[in-house]
């Protein structure tokens, strides 16, 4: 995703592709608000136009995006005349690893698709495990230990603590209260 | 690198041990199981409505009145969204054991999912238990305004076509269905302003933003003993026992009559001796001195009916406002 | 009985027998609800509501608005420590108050976030008890128009939360208010964006999108960057409390914010979570250091959370004066009172006036109750960030799905929090900012609806917002903030073009 060299054409680039996006994204609301039924008359506006504008607005900011992009040819530190202040927060965050990010999102897909077949107290466990291990830096003990705990009290609070019921999933059957 | 992994875990059971402790200071209600019977948990009344709103007083008022009917809490949760369907949505997930009850009217299970065309949310996806109340739906103006009576109000509007303004609330509701029948019935042309509830309507009334507000009296009851607003007109098929002065739409030639019924529906499959048990229950509920009270300060009306009369009564309601729907072209292809 | 009287009267009735302790219960569960993303205030108070019927009436109130006033503290608890917003009204605390956090200064912006909000709470009490009368007639003159002036005045904020490209900030504050738009529409019946799924008829849940823009991401980036600075830094630090001076340091945004939460609390249409950020633009255009905003300002935590707090009491406004209520949560306590037997309406204060003074008294209580048991809350909390961090972001990963889970029930929240976890990733990747997102998705409902409504009661004509004095105001003050920038960026660019000029001038000369 990021290339942590800032070169002037690497992020030119990036900036048109986000404003390529935007004009696309923009296009797609114009678009689809015209499909959108007008329902009963009641007001001059109508369901369409809030949506419209809005869809157009972006692809305004998506083609000055572009055009600022251009014209100051990604110089660092100088987006152009509507530009505010602001510090590099990426630099500081050290290296990136597209593994792990993968990691937690597809792990945490699973999870919420498990949720309910299998219920909370099968999935959490599980889950708290490779999220623990893709995280990194927990240690052994903390490995078996935490995802146990966590599921029990986190149930233990929303179940019997704030009333608010938990999908049992495959072991609804056999839970006993 | 923490060296002292034990140490989290401590002090996370102790955080737990925490919030369990606080959370559990308001006592939880009993779930003593009756054996193998029918309810043996508390019964989720599912309403698809803001808490605090007409509805939701409905259901909490019948959840206090039926705890004295059934073994079970009745317990009222809000999913309110979509003029009510998000709630029958949710409801036609749950398992059809009896203990998921849903709240419905004529916007929520009749109205709305007709004009968007979702007819698995629709009252006949669902199992009837019982209608509970009525209410009629009144115009109201302001006390200070030209007209005092609906004919002149009519005349009016007549004469000024898209002058008059009538709150009411969102569309697909039946404050609106009044209003867009009455509409075309008088031959009339006013403005109608869509709110989120009835509460916004009146605030918007109250403001002078409108000239004509459509409701439920019990929201307002109090301006009108305040003198700031005077009902001229009910939707109803025979004048009402609260204002009997006031005439019905009906008697004046046009065709209008809405009443906002308040009723009880279960996820379809129900079994038919618990929608019988439940029925039953909440019959016996409508009996109780704390419902008597309740209708009392609501103004509202018993209008009781089984599952078998409500399912007929249901089948009519659909086929009328399916006529006015298709007139007013608002059937969604 | 004059009204000090009357007042005294109603002290010694909220006080007496477990009074005091269905007080601090309540105002403990409210902060513990609202500490919990997906029950919001009015829920928590809904979720209370069945423990009142046992009450009498004016104790069941005490206890609600107790439960109201702990839910506005209570959301700010994870906003702050987490980035996640117990209720959408503390949204904007966490602009400033997680960057303290990170900073090592939990505490102090908790502790912020408490007095402040207390001291906005009571002094919003003081002036209900004082007029709520004529502010009952004052309410009426707030409309549709004037309901969405504020909407568009508070989306100035924009500006503000965009970081270093304001094009990519107006872009995402776009996306925010578009996304408002998906669902059934109110005013026509019609659906939009809804794709023919049923879930999304009620469009798209804002909690489930705040907590994946804020929280969700924030756990993503710190699982792909894990060299980078985790968010629990161990040390004293985190625990010192904001010391006298500190506090009175942000007096001005302490001021700020309870008056926008009166102003915004007596608005019908427009509730604490708007109130929060308009304050927090507010504050942040009035302060000495406007650019420590959004980098761990205390001002930045201190306004929102006052402003939240001073909603209760223009919330109550309408729905003591007029039996109309201002608010989900004002409309549960009415709902209390209908299931109490007491018809609301304009004569609730002339026929029950004990009952309104009890509560009154009520009020004053369980706000000054909030400081001692918040405290107790809040070390609690604090102990969560002594967790090692990777337990911590997968205790706050899986407490988030839940959390969004038991909010709603529905799978699809659930699955909102993640796509707008990797949503909010992206934006952060990409300079967007995720806070105008969060900004048009609370702001957008109120602006488009109050000016459609607004032109249907002008008959369509655009007039009416100026026609109308408040909105009229209102209007221009946005319009001079947002031509204000342009009109000095002009100047700035007209003075060194003259300089460029004489420069280029002498060179050429010289």
């Amino acid at each position: 995703m990021i290339e942590m060299s800032h070169s002037r054409t690497t992020v030119v680039r990036r900036e048109l592709a986000i404003a390529a996006f935007l004009v696309a994204f923009g296009g797609a609301v114009v678009a689809g608000s015209r499909t959108i039924e007008p329902g009963v008359h009641t007001d001059p506006l109508g369901p369409r136009a809030f949506p419209m504008a809005l869809g157009a607005a972006i692809v305004l900011c998506g083609l000055l995006l572009g055009a600022v992009a251009l014209v100051f040819r990604g110089q660092p530190g100088r987006t152009g005349p509507l530009a505010n202040e602001g510090p590099d927060e990426e630099a500081e965050a050290g290296p990136f690893s597209p593994a792990r990010l993968l990691g937690a999102i597809v792990a945490t897909g699973v999870y919420i698709a498990a949720f309910d077949r299998l219920g909370y107290l099968l999935a959490t466990p599980p889950y708290v495990a490779a999220i623990l291990l893709i995280h990194g830096g927990a240690p052994r003990r903390a490995l078996l230990i935490a995802p146990l705990l966590l599921t029990i009290l986190f149930y233990a609070t929303f179940r019997f603590g704030l009333l608010i019921p938990v999908p049992g999933g495959m072991l609804e059957a056999i839970l006993p209260w | 690198m923490r060296k002292r992994p034990w140490g989290d875990v401590t002090l996370v059971l102790a955080l737990a041990l925490g919030i369990f402790a606080a959370a559990a200071t308001p006592a939880s209600p009993q779930t003593q199981t009756t054996r193998g019977d029918f309810p043996t948990r508390p019964i989720t009344f599912v309403v698809g409505f803001a808490p605090g709103g007409g509805a939701d007083v409905f259901a909490r008022a019948l959840a206090d009145a039926v705890k004295t009917v059934l073994p079970q809490p009745l317990v009222v949760e809000n999913r309110p969204g979509a003029g009510g369907t998000a709630a029958n949505a949710y409801a036609a997930g749950r398992p059809a054991d009896g203990h998921t009850l849903l709240f419905a009217h004529a916007g929520s299970s009749i109205i709305t999912p007709t004009i968007t065309n979702q007819p698995q949310l629709k009252w006949d996806a669902f199992d009837p238990i019982a209608r509970i109340h009525a209410e009629e739906e009144w115009l109201v103006v302001h006390s200070d305004a030209p007209w005092t009576t609906i004919d002149q109000l009519v005349a009016h509007a007549r004469a000024n076509p898209k002058k008059v303004r009538v709150a009411g609330s969102a569309i697909g509701g039946i404050d609106s269905f009044v209003v867009l029948t009455w509409k075309k019935a008088a031959g009339i042309d006013v403005e109608y302003i869509p709110h989120e509830g009835g509460g916004p309507a009146t605030l918007a009334f109250l403001g002078k933003n409108a000239e004509v507000l459509v409701g439920n009296v019990s929201e307002y009851v109090q301006h009108i003993e305040g003198r700031k607003m005077v009902p001229i007109a009910v939707a109803s098929e025979k004048r009402s026992p609260i204002f009997p002065e006031v005439p019905t739409l009906k008697e004046k030639g046009w065709d209008v009559v809405m009443v906002q019924w308040r009723s009880i529906l279960a996820p379809k499959g129900t079994p038919a001796a618990r929608v019988n048990l439940l029925s039953e229950a909440f019959q016996k509920a409508m009996a109780t001195e704390s419902w008597k009270t309740f209708n009392r300060n609501t103004k509202a009306v018993d209008a009781y009916l089984g599952p078998a009369e409500f399912r007929k009564f249901l089948t009519g309601e659909e086929e009328r406002f399916g006529k006015i729907i298709d007139e007013l072209g608002l059937r969604k292809r | 009985m004059s009204f000090i009287e009357s007042l005294f009267a109603g002290f010694a009735a909220a006080l007496q027998g477990p009074g005091i302790l269905i007080m601090v219960a309540g105002v403990a569960w409210g902060i513990i609800g609202g500490a919990i993303p997906g029950i919001s205030g009015a829920v928590a108070m809904a979720l209370a509501l069945p423990f009142t019927f046992a009450l009498d009436a004016s104790t069941a109130l005490v206890m609600l608005a107790g439960v109201w006033a702990g839910a506005n503290y209570g959301g700010s608890i994870p906003a702050i420590l987490v980035r996640i917003p117990g209720t959408p009204a503390a949204a904007a605390a966490l602009l400033d108050g997680y960057e303290l956090t990170r900073q090592g200064h939990a505490a102090k912006a908790l502790g912020v976030s408490l007095i402040c909000g207390t001291i906005g709470g009571l002094i919003s009490i003081f002036v209900l008890i004082a007029l709520v009368l004529p502010l009952g007639e004052l309410v009426l003159h707030f409309g549709s128009p004037e309901t969405f002036a504020l909407a568009l005045f508070g989306l100035t904020l924009i500006a503000g939360l965009s970081g270093p490209s304001f094009l990519k900030g107006f872009g995402s504050g776009c996306f925010g208010l578009l996304l408002t738009t998906v669902g059934f529409d109110t005013l026509t019946g019609s659906l939009r964006f809804t794709f023919g799924r049923a879930e999304l008829m009620a469009g798209i849940d804002i909690v489930s999108a705040m907590v994946g823009l804020f929280a969700v991401s924030e756990m993503f980036h710190q699982i792909a960057h894990p060299a980078g600075p985790a968010v629990t830094v161990v040390g004293k630090a985190h625990t010192a409390f904001p010391t006298l001076a500190e506090l009175r340091s942000v007096w001005r945004a302490t001021f700020i914010g309870t008056i926008v939460g009166l102003i915004v609390g007596i608005m019908p249409g427009a509730g604490a979570t708007a109130a929060s950020f308009v304050a927090y633009n507010e504050a942040r255009r009035w302060s000495k250091r406007p650019d420590l905003f959004g980098k761990g300002s205390m001002e930045g935590v201190a306004a929102p959370e006052t402003a939240n707090n001073a909603v209760q009491g223009g919330d109550l406004v309408p729905t003591l004066a007029l039996g109309i209520p201002g608010s989900n949560s004002a409309a549960i306590m009415l709902a209390a009172l209908v299931l109490h037997g007491i018809q609301p309406g304009p004569f609730l204060l002339a026929k029950h006036t004990h009952l309104v003074y009890t509560l009154f008294a009520g009020l004053i209580l369980v706000n000054l109750l909030m400081v001692p048991v918040g405290i107790v809350i809040l070390r609690l909390c604090l102990l969560a960030l002594k967790l090692a961090p990777p337990v911590l972001v997968a205790s706050i990963l899986t407490l988030i799905v839940i959390g969004a889970y038991a909010g709603d029930l529905f799978l699809l929240n659930p699955l909102l929090a993640l796509a707008f976890g990797v949503i909010g990733y992206g934006m952060r990747v990409y300079g967007f900012s995720a806070a105008a997102t969060v900004l048009g998705m609370v702001l957008g409902v109120m602006a488009e609806s109050e000016l459609r409504r607004s032109l249907i009661i002008s008959h369509g004509s655009w007039a009416i917002f100026v026609a109308r004095p408040a909105s009229a105001v209102l209007l221009v003050l946005t319009l001079g903030i947002l031509l204000y920038p342009a009109v000095l960026g002009a100047i700035s660019l007209w003075r060194s073009r003259g300089i460029v000029a004489r420069a280029a001038d002498r060179s050429a000369r010289g």
